[in-house]
């Protein structure tokens, strides 16, 4: 290719017309989101295996450098582990009574196990996105593997993000630090609904953003926070991390609280994907509901909410449409949604349907003395 | 041909070391732009017309793995790569100051593009956090890669053109 020997189309024709098939591509991509596929299929056919090739070698110097340095650190680390193990233990020993109890009690609700055992599939992070803006990165298990768009990745204990792409060797995972990233959370152990999402300029400091806290709730420093039972996307019960700094919003109605994750994103190399969806996962909402009933007589608006989701939720194909819109969906509400409503919780991580985030805030409005 | 295939796997090399072994080396969370450099070099070494199709090919490679849409990137790196050509005149071998300027402005003038796409126009309006958490950090690291990297560019060019007077 000799550009300088046809000197016929001069390179301004070039650009216009390069900037043409630009804006094209762009309209396309839009619209017929399917149709790129075969293209991102052969381009991650060649390019898939040299990221996961070159990435095995630049992990394991990268190791072998941190090994040696990080030796010392870790004998201490060890220690002082040991001694908070045996600490654990024996709180485990309470537990494990608890536990007993808990499940003869279910038993004679004739209640199911509420956190069935998810299938989960091992992947190793292949490649992080090249800009500095974004924090998605590819994992090298894909569609062969059973893997689908919008399956829940973890990492350690704790949830890392969702699958927003799938081809057939590779899927495109968004953390949950990502900056277009939400999730609907709950306080473990209360009923406190509240939104995590992800935020370029706090996550350098260390911690992701909590927000649309009811006002009414207290809340612990330092307290668990989980994925909620309402989300559409995301398995319920999934530990995302520990809340610092609770704050009241300008507007008094809403707290907002930041939140460190419990998964390090610095130096994510292998995650665990759960290959169910919520989409399939009723058991769990039903009991919720009928373990609210039992205990909360007053919070009934609650069991509405779960109520609808059970029933909203759509078929496994809906959900896979549904997720890829969810982005700009998403977006879309955070900015057109104004703060003085901030008690919707939840509404702007859905990202399905209004029904849903319209009787939560039925919920959250009950719930405010 | 011989050209063509050198700068393919040129953007390939750069693409992948990019998103893969370059976050072993990561300063502050900010990986260099590689693909800006070669995008740059090439604009500056060879004109409006090859910075422009280096520049829509590594856009587009952006686009495909790490884009939620085809085109925005690629239309980004390309027009970088089109106005970088016009330099092409007062380019001479041996100018290290012209490209280390280039790169400072086509860096920071990327991430404000960036920026604006991509986060102003969703509501996340301080800009000075994320000028100081990401643009001037990735401008300088950038610039400190290309003190090496340009010269590496600069060679594979020389030899290329040698062998293209060679045929």
């Amino acid at each position: 290719m000799n550009f300088h020997d046809k000197k016929e189309i001069p390179p301004k024709y070039i650009y216009l017309f390069l900037a043409l098939i630009c804006f094209i591509l762009l309209f396309f991509s839009v619209i017929f989101e399917s149709r790129f596929s075969p293209l991102k299929a052969v381009t991650s056919a060649i390019i898939t295996p040299m990221q996961s090739g070159i990435n095995e070698v630049g992990t394991s110097i990268y190791n072998r450098v941190t090994n040696t340095k990080e030796k010392e650190v870790l004998l201490s680390e060890n220690k002082e582990l040991q001694t908070k193990l045996d600490e654990y233990s024996a709180q485990i020993k309470v537990y494990e009574q608890e536990s007993y109890e808990l499940n003869r009690l279910q038993e004679l609700l004739k209640l199911q196990e509420q956190y069935t055992d998810f299938r989960t599939v091992g992947a190793r992070v292949i490649a992080t996105d090249s800009t500095n803006w974004f924090s998605t990165f590819v994992i090298d298990k894909g569609k062969d593997d059973g893997v689908q768009v919008g399956c829940n990745i973890l990492a350690g204990n704790g949830l890392a993000g969702i699958v927003t792409e799938v081809g057939t060797n590779y899927s495109k995972v968004r953390a949950i630090i990502d900056d277009n990233s939400s999730v609907s959370a709950s306080i473990s152990g209360t009923e406190t609904l509240c939104t995590v999402t992800g935020d370029l300029s706090s996550i350098k400091e260390g911690y992701i953003n909590i927000g649309y806290i009811n006002k009414a709730d207290t809340i612990e420093e330092g307290a668990e926070l989980v994925t909620s039972h309402v989300s559409s996307k995301f398995l319920p019960g999934i530990l995302i991390g520990y809340i610092t700094e609770v704050e009241m919003d300008a507007n008094n109605l809403t707290k907002s609280a930041k939140c460190i994750p419990v998964v390090d994103f610095n130096n994510l190399q292998e995650v665990l994907v759960v290959l169910d969806l919520k989409a399939d996962y009723h058991t769990d909402s039903v009991n919720k509901n009928i373990y609210d009933n039992i205990t909360n007589t007053e919070e009934t608006s609650e069991n509405n909410t779960s109520e609808g989701n059970s029933e909203d939720l759509p078929s496994t194909e809906e959900g896979t449409d549904r997720t890829e819109e969810n982005t700009y969906e998403e977006d879309t509400r955070e900015t057109s949604q104004p703060q003085e409503e901030g008690s919707s919780e939840g509404g702007s991580s859905e990202g399905g349907s209004s029904e849903e985030s319209s009787s939560e805030e039925g919920s959250s409005s009950e719930e405010t003395p | 041909m011989k050209r063509c295939i050198t700068i393919g796997i040129i953007i390939v090399i750069c693409f992948l070391c990019q998103s893969t072994i370059f976050h072993f080396f990561e300063l502050s969370g900010i990986v260099p732009n590689l693909l800006l450099i070669v995008t740059m070099s090439f604009g500056l070494m060879r004109g409006r017309r090859e910075g422009m199709l280096v520049g829509f090919f590594s856009g587009l490679l952006n686009d495909i793995f790490f884009g939620s849409v085809m085109g925005p990137y690629a239309f980004i790196y390309m027009t970088l790569g089109y106005v970088n050509g016009f330099f092409h005149r007062i380019y001479y071998v041996e100018d290290v100051l012209l490209p280390m300027l280039m790169i400072t402005l086509n860096d920071f003038v990327y991430n404000i593009i960036v920026y604006v796409v991509f986060f102003l126009l969703r509501n996340r309006l301080n800009f000075l956090d994320y000028l100081s958490t990401v643009i001037f950090p990735e401008m300088l690291y950038t610039i400190l890669i290309t003190l090496f990297f340009y010269k590496l560019l600069v060679r594979i060019n020389l030899r290329l053109k040698r062998v293209k007077e060679a045929e």
